[in-house]
Formats: structure tokens, sequence, C-alpha cells
């Protein structure tokens, strides 16, 4: 059909084109044409000729072609198209014909077909269906073995994981990655272990789980050891470098003390230098961890945790302090030696104790619960003990102060730097204070020698001085408070002290003030005890080195010595007072009571010892001279001149008493001179009361005559001569002898009673009268052997008996003596050759 | 006690020579056999005194000890008359006090009594390193002068005994001789006898 269309279309188009072209009807056929090729199937365009619709469209094309009068053309035009549809058909039903035989043939034969296959088919469905059971029972066997290998992977897949595991536990410990090791350990246990329990090997495995812990505990403990003993290694270099912050401190705060003096009053670690410090000192120091040094505390750090996840820590805890007892001892060593020369030995041992005991405060601050603020301060004190017992040793071993000050320097600084750690010092304080008695001991003892030295060297005689510049240096030292204008003296110039004086002084100004600096910076706790040490040592050295070696001294015979010894303790004595003074001027605490130095007591009982030395000098050289007095009792020679003997001593006494005795105060010497005429008048008395059975008339004059000479220089000793002052200063002391003198008297009540004289002796006359009221009460030493003298020669020797007479004239006079006397003079001279002339007893016994 | 005299005869020394040469250390050394290294100087005059037993007598001894410094010489003078024995001191270690020896003497024969027995004594001659002056210059000096000599010394106690000892007795000798014939009425006299005869002995 599709053919005929295409056949009829050319044609019909190139007429259609022919007719448009020329005539209106043309363009009806072309219309016409179109409507016609628009239902080109032609049964279709059959029933749509007779439908309404081909009919309208077809009314179109007849209106057009009424319109133009072509209806002719259009019959025929129809008419032809009808006549060529018609053989067009006509053709069509001719060809169809022996197709369809030929169709119908072909079907016999593919039913023929199709019951052939239908029967194969039949038993292609019957062997299909048989095979089809076998297989059905195939498949639901390999599920199930599917279903078993899938649990199979899945167990072995838990098994993996957990051996997996295992094995990375083992490698974190080796990686040293205890906690996580530890962890996964926690975890394999509790949850991954238990999924394959059943397993053999998970019982294994279950079973080295408490290996594995205590590896990895041994192995922390390994490392925690060999951190340990890296740290103990830059322990000392750890104390060093505290010990240069401490320094750095310590000038900062010097510095702001000397800015100021109102920050004197605090000392380094004392709360407001603490404050101040940290005012202008943004960034703490850090000694374990700064420029020169980093210690590294995690591995101490770790050692916790693990100990905590293996909740051993109270182990932990012992074994560690355990531990650091022992590192303790080992830091410790069991000795040290240090000399003068080189205390760095005693420097490291505190370098080392003080960078111990930094990192076990900051294992402290880390972990309290496992390093408890106790045992460390338990340890710390451990540690000063021992400190202390190995430093005592050694200081008496050295030999020079200059070392005790450097330890002293050095302990100072440990003390600082331990308190500013938070670490107790009062062991060290103590410490220190025994330091400072050492320090003390040893400059005493360096001072005994120098002192020794000096007195030993001395010349005991009054200084004398050439230089004003030497005088000032000298009277600046000595405490010297001279009694002229200092411009005015004129020199060579004397002063009273010899010069060990001002050498002691400048030893003892040395001695303080080496104890001040002992104490300087030196942050005590208990004020008050350096003083009380420093008052002490002063004393002891006082007493115990200058007092006693200058009293050693007066045994000497020596009265150069003796009386310059005793010059020189009185200005000791000023000395004492006036350290005494700056002692309590200086103490920076309140006291009690003022410090009082035993020594100023001291020295003034030495000064009497000297004195008694002195008078026992004097009074032994007069028995030397009494010891070779020659008097011939029953003489008859009348001598003309004193005995030699007295002669000697006179003089000798005048030297004594113008060159020797002439630089004791006056005080002194009228006391010495009063105590040695007592002493003669008495021993003279004794001369006489030991004569023989008889005293001749010569004799008798012979021994006035004596006694005459030396009251005569009594007489002149006693007189102010050319020193004005000496007169009121011997009246001055006598009446304060007068205690003594009465003790001495054998008759005190006499004292006062001579007051008429005979005027036959000018002597006498100022002897008498001048009992009270003459300037020359020395004499009175001599009243006794005068008056008993005087009443031998008396011409009228029975006046004794009257009383008055005899209480005004002979008061003194012992009665016994007197009546013995009497007698001897009385006696008949017989002369055996062999007793009479004593003073050749020996020549005769020839 | 006079009464009870201990003695028999009274020998009065002096000691001379200059400041320094140990004159009060020798007198320390005989008198109370002690030596004290000292520098104290003797102020004007002491002395000391020391019994010996020599030849069955009891001698008691007086000796002088002068101060050796220039400005205490007219006190020590003084007591030139009154000694029987004069002890001239010098240091061998110091050339200058044994220069000064002649001017020791010549006071001596101008102060002191005539026949007064002499001694020459250089002292400290322990001190060989330090000596300047030898023990023949010393002999040399002393019979120059016609006295006798000895050399000692008071620190390591050489001669001092001796010098002292022999001294006394040329006095004693003296004083025996002259009171034979006549007892004289005032102790030991001291005449004229010049008794040089030597009894030191050097070192």
């Amino acid at each position: 059909m599709a053919t005929s269309t295409t056949t009829l279309s050319p044609t019909a188009s190139a007429s259609i084109t022919a007719v448009g072209s020329e005539d209106p009807s043309d363009v009806m056929m072309n219309h016409l044409q179109e409507v016609l090729l628009l239902n080109s199937d032609p049964v279709s365009l059959l029933n749509s000729f007779e439908g309404d619709d081909f009919l309208e469209q077809l009314a179109p094309v007849v209106e057009d072609a009424l319109n133009s009068q072509a209806v002719d053309l259009l019959v025929e035009r129809l008419a032809t198209i009808t006549a060529q549809k018609e053989t067009e058909v006509q053709e069509l039903c001719n060809s169809n014909q022996q197709e369809y035989t030929r169709a119908v043939q072909q079907l016999a034969r593919v039913k023929q077909n199709s019951e052939q296959m239908r029967s194969s088919v039949l038993g292609i469905n019957q062997s299909i269906q048989q095979s089809g059971r076998a297989l059905n029972k195939m498949l639901k066997d390999s599920q199930g073995a599917r279903s078993n290998i899938d649990d199979a992977t899945a167990a072995l897949r838990q098994c993996l994981k957990v051996l997996h595991m295992t094995n990375q536990v083992y490698e974190m410990i080796e990686q040293k990655k205890y906690f996580q090791a530890l962890k996964s350990l926690d975890d394999l246990q509790k949850n991954h272990l238990q999924e394959v329990a059943q397993f053999e090997f998970a019982q294994r495995i279950r079973h080295s789980v408490p290996v594995m812990k205590d590896t990895i505990k041994e192995d922390v403990h390994t490392d925690l050891s060999v951190w340990l003993q890296s740290v103990q290694e830059v322990v000392p270099q750890i104390g060093m470098i505290a010990f240069s912050a401490t320094e750095v401190r310590r000038r900062k705060w010097k510095a702001k003390v000397d800015k100021d003096p109102q920050l004197r009053f605090y000392k380094l670690n004392s709360a407001v230098e603490l404050a101040m410090e940290q005012d202008d000192d943004d960034e703490h120091f850090d000694p374990l961890d700064n420029a020169h040094i980093k210690v590294d505390l995690t591995p101490f750090y770790d050692c916790v945790l693990i100990y905590t996840a293996l909740g051993s820590l109270d182990e932990f805890r012992e074994q560690y302090a355990y531990g650091r007892v022992q590192d303790k001892d080992q830091l410790l060593p069991k000795s040290i030696a240090f000399t003068d020369d080189d205390i760095s030995p005693l420097e490291n041992l505190l370098h080392s104790a003080c960078g111990f005991a930094i990192v076990e405060r900051a294992t402290v601050r880390m972990a309290y619960k496992v390093r408890t603020a106790e045992s460390v301060d338990a340890l710390w004190e451990l540690m000063c003990q021992r400190i202390a017992d190995l430093i005592d040793p050694v200081l008496p071993t050295l030999q020079n102060p200059e070392t005790l000050l450097r330890v002293r320097t050095l302990l100072g600084l440990f003390i600082q730097t331990m308190e500013s750690f938070e670490f107790s010092v009062v062991r060290l304080h103590s410490f220190m204070l025994s330091l400072f008695g050492k320090y003390s001991d040893f400059l005493k003892e360096r001072f005994a020698q120098e002192f020794s030295q000096s007195v030993m060297e001395d010349d005991y005689m009054p200084m004398v001085i050439n230089q004003r510049e030497l005088w000032e240096q000298v009277v600046n030292i000595s405490w010297y408070q001279a009694d002229v204008d200092p411009d005015k003296v004129t020199f060579p110039c004397v002063l009273p002290f010899s010069q060990v004086y001002p050498l002691s002084c400048a030893e003892l100004r040395n001695f303080v003030n080496q104890h001040y600096n002992f104490a300087d910076e030196f942050t005590e706790q208990n004020p008050g005890q350096i003083e009380s040490r420093l008052r002490t040592s002063v004393d002891e050295l006082l007493v115990d080195v200058v007092c006693a070696i200058l009293i050693k001294r007066l045994k000497s015979s020596n009265r150069e010595e003796i009386v310059q010894i005793f010059i020189n303790l009185e200005y000791f004595e000023i000395a004492a007072s006036a350290i005494e003074h700056t002692l309590n001027e200086t103490a920076t605490v309140h006291l009690a009571e003022p410090i009082k130095l035993r020594a100023v007591t001291e020295f003034a009982q030495a000064r009497k010892n000297a004195e008694q030395r002195i008078f026992e000098l004097i009074n032994s050289k007069i028995d030397d001279f009494l010891e070779i007095a020659e008097y011939d009792w029953e003489t008859t020679v009348e001598n003309s001149a004193p005995s030699s003997y007295l002669v000697d001593m006179v003089r000798f006494l005048e030297t004594l008493v113008n060159q020797t005795l002439v630089h004791l105060p006056k005080s002194i010497t009228s006391f010495l001179y009063f105590d040695a005429f007592d002493h003669l008048a008495t021993s003279m008395l004794d001369l006489i009361l030991h004569a023989g059975r008889r005293i001749s008339k010569p004799a008798l004059h012979n021994f006035n005559r004596d006694v005459h000479y030396v009251e005569s220089f009594v007489y002149e000793l006693g007189q102010p001569k050319s020193k004005p002052s000496s007169s009121a200063a011997l009246t001055t002391v006598t009446a304060s002898l007068g205690n003594r003198l009465t003790s001495r008297s054998r008759n005190p009540s006499v004292t006062s009673n001579a007051s008429s004289n005979p005027p036959e002796d000018p002597v006498l006359v100022r002897h008498r009268s001048g009992d009270d009221t003459d300037d020359n009460s020395l004499l009175t030493t001599f009243t006794e052997l005068r008056q008993t003298i005087d009443l031998l020669m008396s011409p009228n020797i029975e006046e004794y008996n009257n009383t008055e007479v005899r209480m005004r004239k002979y008061g003194r006079v012992n009665p016994q003596n007197a009546i013995a006397l009497v007698e001897k003079l009385h006696a008949a001279p017989i002369a055996p050759p062999s007793r009479s002339r004593m003073l050749y007893r020996g020549r005769n016994n020839n | 006690m006079a009464s009870s005299r201990n003695y028999d005869i009274l020998i009065k020394l002096l000691l001379i020579g200059d400041s320094g040469v140990g004159k009060s250390c020798l007198l320390l050394r005989f008198s109370e056999d002690s030596f004290t290294p000292s520098f104290i100087t003797t102020i004007g005059i002491d002395f000391k005194i020391r019994t010996i037993d020599l030849d069955g007598k009891r001698i008691k001894m007086q000796i002088w000890d002068t101060a050796g410094q220039e400005r205490f010489r007219t006190i020590t003078t003084a007591y030139y008359r009154g000694a029987m024995g004069i002890l001239l001191v010098y240091d061998v270690t110091d050339e200058k006090s044994f220069n000064n020896i002649r001017n020791w003497f010549a006071n001596v024969e101008q102060h002191a009594s005539e026949g007064v027995n002499k001694l020459l004594i250089g002292n400290k001659c322990d001190w060989e390193e330090k000596r300047a002056v030898s023990t023949e210059q010393g002999k040399a000096l002393a019979n120059e002068l016609g006295i006798p000599f000895i050399e000692a010394s008071a620190k390591a106690n050489i001669n001092v005994e001796e010098a002292f000892v022999s001294l006394a007795r040329q006095i004693k000798q003296r004083v025996d001789l002259a009171s034979e014939p006549q007892p004289s009425s005032s102790g030991v006299d001291i005449n004229n006898s010049k008794s040089s005869s030597g009894g030191g002995k050097c070192c």
C-alpha cells in the first residue's frame, strides 16, 4: 500500500504543479491531492470518504472547484483516481493468491514441527525436574558450609585481633610505651580475651598477663633507676646553679639594703625579700629547667602513672623512699677531706646535697602522694646531720681561720638556698653556731699565740713614741684617754703602757671585728645567740688568755716586768670596759640585762695580784738586805756612819722608787711604801728583839743611828717634792688604807695618841706630830720601833711605869718587848769569846 | 734574822757591760738557773743573792746587776766602790759591745776600789753563726787588761756557774789572805793585794 502512494504522488504533484501555475483549478487540485495524501491508506481513505471527516475535508475542495468552475475537472480527476485505484486493487488480489497457498502449506509444516517439539520439550522438562531436585539438596548443603565458614572466619578474626593486640603490647613495652601497653593489656584482659576464651592460646595469653605486667613494672623500674642515675650525675651541677642563683639574689638584696637601710632588718628569704624579689623578677628561677640544665621529670611521672595503673602505688612509694635513702648514702661520702688550700670537696658535697634535695622537692611537688613531704624532710634532716658529722672532724685540722670563714660563706649560701626551697635549716643553724664557736676558738688560739709572742717580746717599758702619726694610731687603737690636749703633745712622748698593750688592743679589735664579720649576713634564727657567743668568747679571751698569761707572767722575779704588767693591767681593764660598752652598743637584740664582762673584774683582781707581787718583790729585797745585816750587840765602838747594808738598801730603794716605781700611780706607790716600810720597821724591831742576851749602849747607839737613817729616808720619800699632787694622793690613799693598817697594828688604839714630842730630833718632831695632821704618815710605820728605841735610850726609863707618860710617849711599845729589851740592856757584860762576836762566827769557827 | 746568820763570807759582785749583752740573763741563770728570752732592760740597778759552798765555806754572793744604758750611768757608778768583784760582760755577737769593754774597764779603774777582782765574760758563745768576736780576740783583750777571761752562754748554760764561782774563789783567796794577819772589824775588807791569779777558763 505504501508503494502505491509513492508511485502516485510524483505524477500527481507534477500534474498539480503544472495546473497551479496557470490556473486556479490547479490550486484546488493540489488541495485535493493533499487530502488524499493525508489519508494515504487506501482502506482508510475509502472509509474516510464515506466518513464525515473525509467529507468535511472534501467539501472545501469541492467548494473551491465550484468556486473556480472546475467541477468537471474535479469529477474527471476523481474518476481517474478511482480507476487507478481499482486497477491497483485488482492487481493486488491476483498476486496474493499464490502466496496465501504457500503460507497454508507452510503452516501445516509448522504445526507438525511444533508437535514434535512439544513432545521433546516435555521430555526435557521431565529430566530437568529430576536434576533440579538434586541441585536443591546440594544448595542447602553448601549454604550450611558457608555459614560455618563465616563463623570460623569471625572467630579467626577475633583470635587474630587478640594476637595482634598481644603483639602490640609487646611492641609497646619494647617502645617503652608502658602506660599504653598496660591499657591495652587491660582491654585485652577485660574484653577481648573473654571472647576467645575457649581457645587454648587465649588461656595462655591470659596467664601471661601478670607476667607482662611484671615485665612492665621491672622495665619501668629499670628505666627509673637509669633516670635516677642520670639525675644523680647532674645533682652537683643543679646545686651549683642553685647556689649561684642564691648568690645573685643575695647580691641584689644587699644592693637594695644599701639603698634603703630600712630593709636591713630583713634577711634573705624573709617575706619582705621574697615579695620584692617576685616583684622585679617575673620569671621564676627553676633550678631544674634553666639555661644551664634541664632535668626531665617525665620518667618519674611515668613511673607514678604505671604504678598507679598497676595499683601498686604503696609498693612504689616504699621502694622509691628506700632507694632515695640509699642514693643519699651514696651521694654523701663516708668522709671528706678538705684543707686550708682547697675546700672544694666541701663545696662539692654541699652542691650535691643541695641538688639532691631540690630534685626531691620537685618530686614531692609532682606527686605528693608518692613522695611525701614528710619523708623528704626526714631524709633532709638525715642529710643535714650527716653533713655536720662529715665536716666536724675536718674542722680541727684546719689551720687558717680564713678557711673557716670560707666554710661559713659556703654554708651560709647553702642554708639560704635550702631555705628558699622550704627546707628546715634549724639543724644547719645550730651547726653554723658551732662553726662560729670553732672559728671563735680558732681566733682565740691565734690571738693567744700572738699575745704570748707579744708578751714575750715586750720590753716592759713605758712606750716611747717619736712621731705624731704613730701616737695618734696608738692612742686611737688603745682606748687611751690622753690627759693632755692632743695638739700639745710633744715628741718623744711617753705613754704609760708598754707596747704589748696597743698591740693587743689592735688584736682585740681585730678579734671582735672578725666575729662580727663572721656573723654578718648570717641568717640566724635565734638572734642574740651570736651576741652571747661573742660575749663569751671575748670574755674568755680576756680572762683565759690575756689575764691568765699576764698573771702567769707575774711569777717572774723581774720587777720591771711586774711593775709594767701592773700598769698594763690597769689599761687592759679600761679596754675590757670599752669592749663591754661596744658589745652593748652593737647588740642587735634588746638585752634584758646589759652585757657584763667578767674580764673587767678579773683584770681588777689581777691588778691586785700584781700589786701583791710588787709588795712581795720589794719586801723580799728588803729581806735580802736584812739577811746581810751585821750587828754586834755588845760592841764598845760607836759607829760614825750607818751600817753599809742600810746604805746599800736605801740607795737601792731610792733608785727603785725614782726609776722603776715612778710610773706607778701614786695610790699604789703610797700603799707600796707603807707596806714596805712597815715590813722594814717590823724586821728591824725583830733584829733587836733577837739580839743576844745583852745589848751594849754603843750597840744601841749604832742601831738608833741606823733606824734614824732609814727614818730620814722615809720622811724624805713622804715629802711632796717635785710633784705637788703626790701629797694629796698620798693622804687620800692612806685614809683608805686605814683598815688594813689597823689590822696589822699590834696596838691599834694608839695610832692617834702621840702628840707631844721631844724637841731634840727634827725628824722625830715631824714623825710624831704627823700622825694625822702632818702629811707624812709614812713615818707612822716606824712609830713602834722608834718608841721602843726611845724608851731604851731614855735616861729615865722608869717613866714607862707612869701610865700617862707611857700612853703619850710609848703607846705603841709592846710591854713584853719593852721588858725583854730593858733586861738585855741591863745585862752584865760578860763576853765569852765564842758568843760575843757573831759577825765573825764563821771565821772564829774556822 | 741576823742572829741566825747562814753564811761565812759575803761577797759583793757587780755586772757591767753594754746594754743587751745579757748581764741580767747571766745573773738569772746563776741565781735561779733559768733562762727566758727577754727584751727587758734593767732599769737602774738590781741585785740577786745566792749562797754557794766554796772550799768548806758558805759564801753569800750579792750580785749587783747594772743597767747598761748610758742614762743610768750615774746610778750604776755609785755601786762600783762597794764591789769586791766586777764582771765585765760583752756579747760575742756584737763587736761594739766588745770594743766598749775598754771604756767599761776605764770606769772600773776610775770608780772601783783598788784591788777589786775582775773577770771578762764573752756571753752568747752558743750563737756561733752570729759570732762577731773570736775567742782569741777575747783572750787577747783579757791579757792586755790583765784580767781572766771566759766565754759563757746564759741561754745554753755554758760556763755561767764557772764564771761566778771562779771570781768568788779569787775574791775569797784575796780576802782570806788579807784577813789572816789582821782581822778587820767591818766584815770583809777590800785590800790592795792584787791577785791576778788566773782562774778563768775559756770555752
